[in-house]
């Protein structure tokens, strides 16, 4: 291990040591405050510390860490980028939300990092078994937060969040064993290797054992991006859970678990037996997503369940890229599935956000309470209402560009039929998210309390609608930057 | 990102986008947002009768007026450019839309409530409109086509009446369910050729394999403007739409809003799928004849106004369907006629149902009813209203010397060449259209008055300026057509020697 090493995971480090050491700071009894302020700057030392990283001359693409368990490229960096950034907007809008835990204020933030930091080992694994570790280092300080309201509902959602996500990882340690059965190898490098080795000569023997680990890797993300059939989980978790730990979850551990799917799917599903059509399986399955997750959202009446069968549609949206890079459309697949995760992210993060610093939802999250939003709080409704125009995906906002592009690639894939139930969904989905628009502007205000916020959650979110919109005029720039990191993973293949 | 161009169509798409947001955030006071909205729409008016007189109509350049941002979104797989200009199809319907969003600020004068937003969405309206007919790429058409959703979503369900919410969802699924067709077709296009640019696409079309067959995408394309248009099946959101929309935002719907897909037709199915449209030119035909004949006889029926104006719409549209299908004659010089004829039909019902739904909603402000029945007799109270009407009602249904009279003679003519027999049918439409324009006219404002209507005034002169402006384009147009139909030509032309040559 050499200081190079060091440096390569320092944004981990600095973040892991600002999580624990919050907790120290804690016993001194500091201002709440504070805690969040520390937490902030953890996170931004972080990012500095990634723009180090692009710009130093540690650029060497294969560096490697304990046996090249992490590797270095770009496309590292900018999930990581995006599971930091998507923490400090939670951090800031949540100022004045972690007041209803007063008690566990510290915990909170400390967790918060904790997870960020495993997302981001995550986004950078190259060895199966680290993959493993930091999905649980990402996982269970989600599930301590899940329940950090203390009621019923927090703790059953916990609990159900922790039951799901046991079984999905064991399903998914199941299929790396196997992987490994069959080549001898966690280093996803070496696999890639062996398996095109293994497969050169037209091996058939071992094509049932491939089937069985692509399932098993399949299913065990399919928990994680929660995608049909995997999805049932993920209402009542984004239900019972406080909301900014809901938008939290919506967006970075989606990143950091898509991350983690390009990898797999890049480097190790396509030396794998030709026969096996895997790509057609994340079809049917980014189909369903979508179908079900639409229809479902329909007949919701609580904004977070809503939000959630959202979610799950939007990872149907999402897996089409990951189809696109089973018909070689690699480079292309990854860098739009890169740009409509950064779309979702300031997608879902304005609506999650700004529906937290209006409405107290641990007591009533019904799309009704938003009721007359328009005219009781103007500005926050106008940035719930561009998120939801963007999610529909409506020009001029990220939502339409990124859609575009994503049902470019897929179509450019040979994935039409695919493509077509995506644009019909998009249909359908106009439908509930218009509803938010609605029960906004044209019904008469609720008799619900709203909360009063801060200049700063209010920036945030103003900041983040403002993004959405300009990424919707300008997107070059940002396409340009998922492009090339597209191109670091394939440097690797 | 260089821009390239002399910027003025640049400055005609995005000005009323910039007035909005200026709007929005900082005028507060309701008096001020409408003189200023005023000032926008008569700059853009100003500005499209400047493009109007300084086009070229002899240019040897198919279009004009172009302005560019080459690389908008570069990459491989997705080039997308910043591209409008225009040629003599989309001039006049450009002109169409600044008089009518003209119109639409002066009828919305006596607006009271949310009057900000109002104006917000009608500008946005205005530059997503603009930005259709202007747009040559083919992603920037379908990003415009897209935009204009949300801001007639709000119009509708915000200042609508009746089943407004309904009605605005329903306009919005249904548009979006065409857009759906119309994105899988562009994207046909594009991984064929490998340009969104449609003023190179015409050419490449011709030398590259489509990876779906023409006529998919042609159909894809053709459901897509069928919404729109609309086509028989697609058209029950309009009657909806219409009825329940504010009188000003029905003005422009039915203006403007429709010919958008005639437009798209023209633009793209007619362009660059010259061979399909010419093999089911019957469909042009069949389908027009429908919405002619079932638009008029549900028309007949029909007892709220502006019900009656919305299903008479349909039956206007098939006539441009008629005209569509002229593009299988064998001779260029019917095709020329028939295609210009569908052309100036989208332009002279734009100004006649305009003027239609404008007396409408100004009666409807003053009556609180659009009950034909509850009405008569209102020609002695409103006697300026009534010639409006009158003359609406007669250029209408194609009464010589109006307008509607020109583009129904073209239409036929051509149409007859080639389906002697739908024509004939579709002919039949006038009588029909003669029979509920006559029969409405009678009942609405003549014969006895009804005692609650004795205290009613005429329009006032804010609403008299519409109306004047309105009636002298319908006559206008229609005593002196060769000032459209000259500059439709070229377009139609235009479009024939890229698809025929």
């Amino acid at each position: 291990m050499s200081i190079n090493d060091l440096l390569i995971i320092s944004p981990e480090l600095i973040i892991i040591i600002f999580g624990l050491s919050i907790l120290i700071i804690d016993f001194f009894k500091v201002r709440k405050s504070l805690l969040s302020i520390i937490s902030i700057l953890g996170l931004i030392i972080a990012i500095l510390a990634l723009v180090y990283q692009l710009f130093s001359d540690i650029t060497i693409t294969q560096s490697s860490f304990l046996n090249s368990s992490i590797v270095f490229d770009e496309l590292g960096i900018l999930y990581k980028s995006i599971i930091i950034l998507s923490a400090i907007f939670v951090l800031l809008a949540s100022t004045n939300f972690t007041k209803s835990f007063d008690k566990y204020t510290s915990e909170f933030y400390s967790l918060i990092l904790l997870s960020t930091s495993g997302m981001m080992f995550l986004s950078s694994a190259s060895e199966l078994i680290l993959l493993y570790l930091s999905i649980e280092l990402t996982t269970l300080p989600l599930i301590a937060l899940c329940a950090i309201n203390k009621t019923n509902k927090s703790a059953e959602s916990s609990m159900k969040f922790l039951i799901l996500a046991s079984i999905s990882s064991a399903i998914l340690l199941y299929g790396i064993v196997l992987l490994y059965g069959l080549t001898g190898t966690t280093d996803i490098q070496l696999i890639t290797t062996v398996l095109t080795d293994l497969f050169k000569n037209g091996d058939t023997q071992n094509i049932p054992i491939s089937i069985l680990i692509i399932t098993l890797i399949i299913t065990g993300f399919g928990f994680k991006i929660s995608a049909v059939p995997f999805q049932m989980w993920t209402p009542d978790v984004y239900e019972g859970s406080p909301i900014s730990i809901t938008a939290f979850l919506s967006v970075a551990s989606k990143a950091a678990a898509f991350a983690a799917l390009i990898r797999i799917s890049t480097l190790i599903f396509p030396n794998l037996p030709q026969e096996i059509s895997w790509g057609d399986i994340i079809a049917i399955i980014s189909a369903t997503s979508m179908t079900i997750g639409n229809f479902s959202a329909i007949l919701q009446n609580s904004f977070k369940r809503m939000m959630a069968y959202s979610t799950i549609a939007h990872a149907g949206y999402l897996l089409i890229a990951i189809a696109g890079i089973s018909s070689g459309v690699i480079s292309d697949s990854i860098s739009t599935l890169s740009f409509y995760l950064i779309g979702y992210s300031l997608m879902n993060l304005t609506a999650f956000l700004s529906v937290m610093i209006v409405l107290n939802t641990n007591k009533d999250d019904s799309i009704k309470s938003l009721s007359g939003l328009g005219k009781t709080s103007p500005l926050i409704a106008f940035c719930i209402a561009i998120s939801m125009i963007a999610l529909t995906g409506f020009p001029p906002t990220v939502g339409f560009i990124g859609k575009l592009y994503l049902f470019s690639v897929g179509f450019n894939a040979g994935f039409t039929w695919l493509i077509f139930v995506a644009l019909l969904n998009s249909v359908i989905s106009a439908y509930y998210y218009l509803r938010v628009i609605k029960v906004m502007y044209f019904n008469t205000p609720s008799k619900t309390k709203l909360l009063q916020s801060d200049v700063v959650p209010k920036f945030a979110i103003v900041f983040l609608s403002f993004l959405i919109i300009l990424l919707g005029i300008l997107p070059n720039p940002i396409i340009e930057i998922t492009i090339s990191a597209a191109e670091s993973i394939l440097v690797l293949k | 990102m260089d821009f390239v161009g002399p910027g003025i169509l640049s400055v005609l798409i995005f000005l009323p986008l910039i007035a909005a947001v200026i709007i929005l955030t900082s005028i507060k006071s309701d008096n001020l947002v409408k003189y200023f909205a005023l000032i926008i729409a008569s700059l853009e008016l100003i500005i499209s009768l400047y493009i109007f007189a300084s086009f070229d109509r002899d240019s040897s350049e198919k279009f004009q007026f172009i302005d560019s941002i080459y690389n908008w979104i570069s990459v491989k797989s997705f080039n997308v450019q910043y591209l409008v200009g225009i040629d003599g199809l989309s001039l006049p319907l450009i002109l169409l839309c600044t008089i009518l969003i003209f119109v639409a600020v002066l009828a919305s004068w006596s607006l009271k409530i949310r009057v900000r937003e109002y104006f917000t969405w009608l500008l946005v309206l205005q530059s997503a409109v603009l930005g259709v007919f202007c747009s040559l790429d083919l992603i920037m058409f379908f990003l415009f086509w897209e935009l204009e959703l949300i801001p007639m979503f709000f119009l509708i369900s915000i200042w609508g009446t009746g089943r407004k919410e309904y009605s605005a969802m329903k306009f919005l699924l249904y548009t979006l369910f065409g857009s759906a067709f119309l994105l899988i077709g562009i994207l046909a296009i594009y991984f064929s050729t490998e340009t969104f640019d449609m003023t190179l696409l015409p050419t490449i079309m011709k030398s590259s394999v489509l990876i779906l067959p023409a006529t998919l995408i042609f159909f894809m394309f053709l459901i897509g403007f069928a919404v729109k248009l609309p086509i028989f099946p697609f058209h029950t959101w309009l009657p909806d739409a219409h009825t329940d929309a504010p009188t000003a935002v029905s003005v422009i719907l039915a203006g403007v809003l429709l010919k958008m897909g005639g437009y798209g037709i023209l633009r793209i199915i007619i362009t660059l799928f010259n061979e399909p449209s010419i093999i089911f030119a019957y469909i042009f035909a069949l389908l027009g004849v429908v919405n002619i004949i079932y638009g008029a006889l549900i028309t007949l029926r029909q007892k709220d106004l502006k019900r009656l104006i919305a299903y008479s719409s349909i039956s206007h549209m098939g006539y441009v369907l008629l005209g569509f299908s002229a593009i299988a004659s064998t001779n260029l010089d019917y095709v020329l006629l028939g295609l210009t004829g569908a052309s100036m039909q989208m332009f002279t019902h734009g100004t006649i149902t305009g003027l239609l739904f404008l007396s409408v909603g100004i009666m409807y402000d003053k009556t609180h009813t659009r009950y034909i029945p509850d009405l008569g007799g209102l020609s002695k109270k409103l006697p300026m209203l009534t010639i409006a009407i009158v003359i609406a009602g007669l250029a209408s249904l194609g009464l010589p010397s109006t307008s509607g009279f020109i583009s129904e003679l073209l239409i036929f003519f051509s149409a007859f060449n080639v389906f002697p027999i739908y024509t004939i049918i579709g002919v039949t439409g006038i009588v029909l259209t003669a029979g509920y324009i006559l029969w409405m006219l009678q009942r609405t404002f003549f014969g006895k008055l009804n005692e609650r209507y004795e205290s009613l005034s005429d329009v006032d002169t804010l609403q008299s300026l519409s109306i004047y402006l309105l009636v002298f384009l319908i006559l206008f147009v229609g005593i002196y057509p060769s000032i459209l139909t000259s500059i439709f030509e070229t377009g139609i032309i235009n479009i024939l020697q890229i698809s025929s040559s």
